[in-house]
């Protein structure tokens, strides 16, 4: 067909019909037209020897491949799915009662620990003075000699003290970092120093997309997948 | 193998439940269709048994988040086309197609002469003559990537526009309008190569000669 014929059905309807993508009564106008023009009925009969000899041709084509090819295929699957159920197995049973309840909270462990972090800031902000509300006009005086109190440095030896009259600014841009050694330990180590065993990992191979890396005796299996998205992409084509 | 929706799901069921013998049933059922659609777009036998096999993992692997929300075969002909797109580009394969498209495009609204395409008659047995399956073999190699997928994925699998327009990620026009290229494109390279074919109606030899021009 190539041009729109006198019935006005276009290429695309054909086709549409061909494949059964029209509804029933695009369908029933397409067929009539197809019932009174011999071109559109050619064009019909060679869509249909058009998808016989590629149907046909693939069916060949994969009925050329001996059936044991298959099994061998099937049999490489089974290993694979193997080796898959070994790990996740292995997984399982070395993970410790910790971490098996670590994984049990993991829906609670957000919720706690922003109630947490909450109770923390609350802590630290309602503690220092232990005084409960102060006066406002007080508040920065007080904040900005926490630390002095607590932390006896250079500025706080005879002499060096800061006028009583000097401003809040002034009295934070004086104080001096202070010497280490004089900072209590809570100060010095705020966060958790890092263990340094080393994490041992076993066979991590991109071919097979699995290993483990253990550490302290837990095992993390890894499941390496390439993203898929991207093959989506028409463009990938 | 005649196979229904219905039966897929059982095996789908059983499989999902831990029974390999399912999983196996399910993987004899589709691997020469698999097959098919493989070397439909990759044109290599070992490259589509690969593909085959890392499908029937991957489909293992994602089993359980399978809800039967669509039919398992186009659950299992989007992996495929996926690993099979992904296999094309790793390689190197990927052509220019939009160049090519366009290349074909141009005179494709002028309707090639197909009678020797409608004179092979019944297919399957006109194609046991090696030349034809040959010349339908090499029609389809000359095809872009693009118009060779959408051949595959209609003729072969018999997917609807909008499951080709999911598994492509365009919309369901695009895939008509290709579709149609496609199928003119493909047209006109049967018939040129047909024309030089003596006789396209008598099958000359049996199964042997269809898997020498498959291999």
């Amino acid at each position: 067909m190539s041009s729109e014929p006198s019935t006005g059905i276009t290429p695309n309807d054909l086709h549409a019909y061909f494949d059964d993508e029209l509804l029933p009564d695009q369908a029933a106008t397409v067929a009539e037209a197809i019932e009174a023009d011999p071109a559109l009925r050619t064009e019909l009969t060679q869509l249909r020897g058009l998808q016989g000899v590629v149907d046909a041709s693939f069916d060949a084509v994969a009925q050329a491949v001996p059936s044991a090819r298959f099994e061998q295929i099937w049999d490489e699957i089974d290993r694979a799915i193997d080796r898959d159920q070994r790990l996740q197995a292995e997984a399982d049973r070395n993970a410790s009662v910790w971490t098996r309840l670590w994984a049990a909270l993991r829906p609670a462990r957000i919720p706690a620990l922003a109630a947490a972090a909450a109770a923390v800031v609350t802590v630290l902000v309602v503690s220092p003075g232990s005084d409960g509300p102060q006066d406002p006009a007080n508040k920065a005086e007080s904040v900005a000699s926490v630390k002095p109190e607590a932390t006896p440095s250079p500025s706080s030896s005879p002499g060096a003290t800061p006028a009583p009259s000097q401003s809040v600014p002034d009295q934070l841009a004086a104080v001096p970092t202070p010497a280490p050694t004089a900072e209590p330990e809570s100060l010095l180590d705020p966060m958790p120093v890092p263990q340094t065993h080393e994490a041992e990992i076993h066979g991590i191979e991109f071919g097979v997309r699995s290993g483990r890396i253990s550490n302290n005796g837990t095992v993390t299996v890894l499941y390496v997948e390439e993203d898929d998205a991207p093959t989506n992409s028409e463009r990938s084509l | 193998m005649a196979s229904t929706d219905a039966d897929d799901q059982e095996l789908v069921n059983a499989a999902q439940a831990g029974d390999r013998r399912a999983f196996q049933a399910l993987y004899q059922r589709y691997e020469r269709k698999v097959y098919s659609v493989a070397y439909g777009f990759l044109r290599n036998q070992e490259d589509a048994l690969d593909v085959l096999q890392e499908a029937f993992i991957k489909v293992h692997r994602y089993l359980p988040n399978f809800e039967g929300q669509s039919s398992f075969y186009t659950w299992l002909y989007r992996i495929v086309a996926n690993l099979c797109i992904d296999h094309l580009r790793r390689s190197g394969r990927k052509r220019d197609v939009e160049f090519d498209d366009r290349l074909r495009h141009e005179d494709s609204d002028a309707a090639p002469d197909l009678s020797p395409v409608v004179a092979l008659g019944d297919p399957s047995a006109a194609i046991k003559n090696k030349e034809i399956l040959s010349a339908v073999q090499d029609s389809l190699g000359q095809l872009s990537d693009k118009h060779r997928a959408v051949i595959v994925m209609r003729e072969l699998q018999g997917l609807s526009y909008a499951d080709m327009a999911k598994a492509m990620n365009c919309s369901k026009g695009t895939i008509m309008s290709r579709l149609f290229h496609a199928r003119r494109n493909m047209q006109k390279l049967l018939s040129e190569r047909l024309e030089y074919i003596p006789s396209t109606t008598e099958p000359s030899s049996g199964d042997s000669m269809t898997q020498e021009a498959a291999s």
